[in-house]
This record gives structure tokens, sequence and C-alpha cells, in this order.
């Protein structure tokens, strides 16, 4: 089941773990403050999940500045079970960092090519849309009340 | 590897009714080559070409039918065929009007020249 604490990415995170059928998803903010998550059964992963997220994503983007000019884009990691793939996504004026964790019931292929239309669905999301969000500014009180949500304790 | 596999694919993409000749790795639905028109996204045949490769080799096995050695499906406006051998799929996407009888012989050519 996909839970957000975002109106704007319910339907787009929905409909890309549909169709890309990963069993894990969860969108958040590049410093790592949770948005929505699907398949996840506890709020400590989750939290886990984002930090690591967001360390990676700000050490690959750096990674790219150095090496490339340019942030790099999406990241996969093969496993023999499972693989990761992390990528982020504009929306409005901010970014979104998508990470799917999936098996060999779907492909990176599918994943990639359903990860293009969740951006472009995110493409379409305004900045008042964005405002309305669940952000305070405090990231302790937004990640604890995010996760509380998330998890139906709230 | 590259020249022979890019070749192979210009040789079936020039067959009668093929509209797009490509090679992807089965395993992930990547394209490694593609000979294509315009108008066909050959990241997105590739994916969805070796995963329905994929799902019917398993349905296969689940219904004790061995392996799967080459898949076609007939649409409305168009044929696929797909092809593997290893981790390499060989796919063709064409005209509905294309030889099927023609175009396997050129794709079972095809995968010994690139396996």
């Amino acid at each position: 089941m996909t839970r957000s604490v975002a109106p704007w990415l319910d339907a787009p995170l929905g409909e890309f773990v549909r169709q890309a059928r990963v069993g894990l998803a969860v969108a958040l903010e590049p410093s790592g403050r949770v948005l929505a998550q699907h398949g996840f059964t506890r709020s400590v992963d989750v939290m886990a999940v984002c930090s690591l997220v967001a360390a990676i994503n700000a050490s690959s983007s750096e990674l790219g500045r150095q090496a490339n000019g340019d942030a790099f884009g999406p990241l996969h990691h093969g496993g023999g079970k499972r693989q990761v793939f992390l990528a982020p996504a504009r929306a409005g004026s901010g970014t979104v960092l998508l990470l799917a964790v999936f098996d060999d019931r779907t492909s990176l292929g599918i994943v990639r090519h359903f990860f293009g239309a969740f951006t472009q669905s995110l493409a379409q999301v305004t900045d008042s849309e964005l405002a309305n969000g669940p952000m305070t500014g405090d990231f302790e009180r937004d990640l604890g009340r995010n996760l509380a949500v998330l998890f139906g304790r709230a | 590897m590259n020249a022979t596999l890019q070749a192979t694919l210009g040789e079936l993409a020039a067959l009668p009714g093929v509209r797009a000749a490509l090679a992807a790795t089965e395993s992930d639905g990547l394209p490694a080559a593609a000979v294509a028109a315009v108008d066909v996204d050959a990241d997105a045949l590739a994916a969805f070409a070796t995963a329905l490769f994929h799902r019917t080799r398993l349905a296969n096995a689940a219904a004790g039918y061995g392996e799967t050695r080459h898949l076609s499906l007939d649409a409305e406006h168009g044929r696929l065929f797909v092809v593997t051998t290893g981790d390499i799929a060989l796919v063709l996407l064409t005209q509905p009007d294309a030889s099927a009888g023609l175009l396997r012989v050129a794709l079972q050519r095809a995968l010994r020249t690139v396996a």
C-alpha cells in the first residue's frame, strides 16, 4: 500500500509501483525527509533508508559535479536477488528522490521506463502544490510526523 | 562484437516489413544495440519485449513445456518476435503483414551469428 504525506505524490508513486512492479519504493527530499513510501512495514526502516539515500545522492551528485561537471543521473545497483534504482526527479522548483527496490518480477528496463512516466507526472506539479506539503522547516519534527502519518500513527 | 551485432541488426532491419531490430540483455531489459524507425522507442521496446519473453519462459516452465526458444506475438497493427541465447535477446518489431516464416529463419540465423 502506498502512503504519503504529499498529496501530489499519491497518484504518481502509486502508478509507478503498480506498473513497474517494484516491491519497495520511497520518495523523499534530498535532505532525507520522507514524503511517501510503499511496501515498508517499519518506520525505522524508512528512516534508515532515507538517511542512506540522502547520503548516497549527495555523494554521487558531488562526485558527478567534480568528474562530469554536473550531477550524475539515475543510479542502479544489482544484487543477487534484489536490485535498487535511485534517481532524482524535478517537482516544481524542487527535487524528489525516488528509491525503488525490485526483484526478478520486473527488470531495470521496465523500472527505468516507468520512472520516465513518474518524472513526467511530477513535472506537472506546481510550486503552490509543493507549498501545500507537510513541511514546516523543522526537520526532526517533520520527519517524526511524516513517519507517523505514513505508518498510521498520526 | 559490437560491429558484428550492428551489422546483424542492420541486415534484420532491412528485411521487408521490419520497423525495428534490436539486441537487449534479457535479464535487465536494456538495449545493447538497435536499428529502428524514428518513431520506435527502442528503450521501451527492449524493456517490454524482454519482460514478455521472461514471463513466457516462466509460464512455459511452470506448464512443463521446457525451455522457451522463440516468442512471436501478433497484434492488430504489428508483430513482435523475440529469440534469446544466453543473456542476449534479439527483438524484431514488424508490420502486421511481414512474413513470419522468413523473419523466424532470419532471427535464428542472426542468433547464431551473435551468440
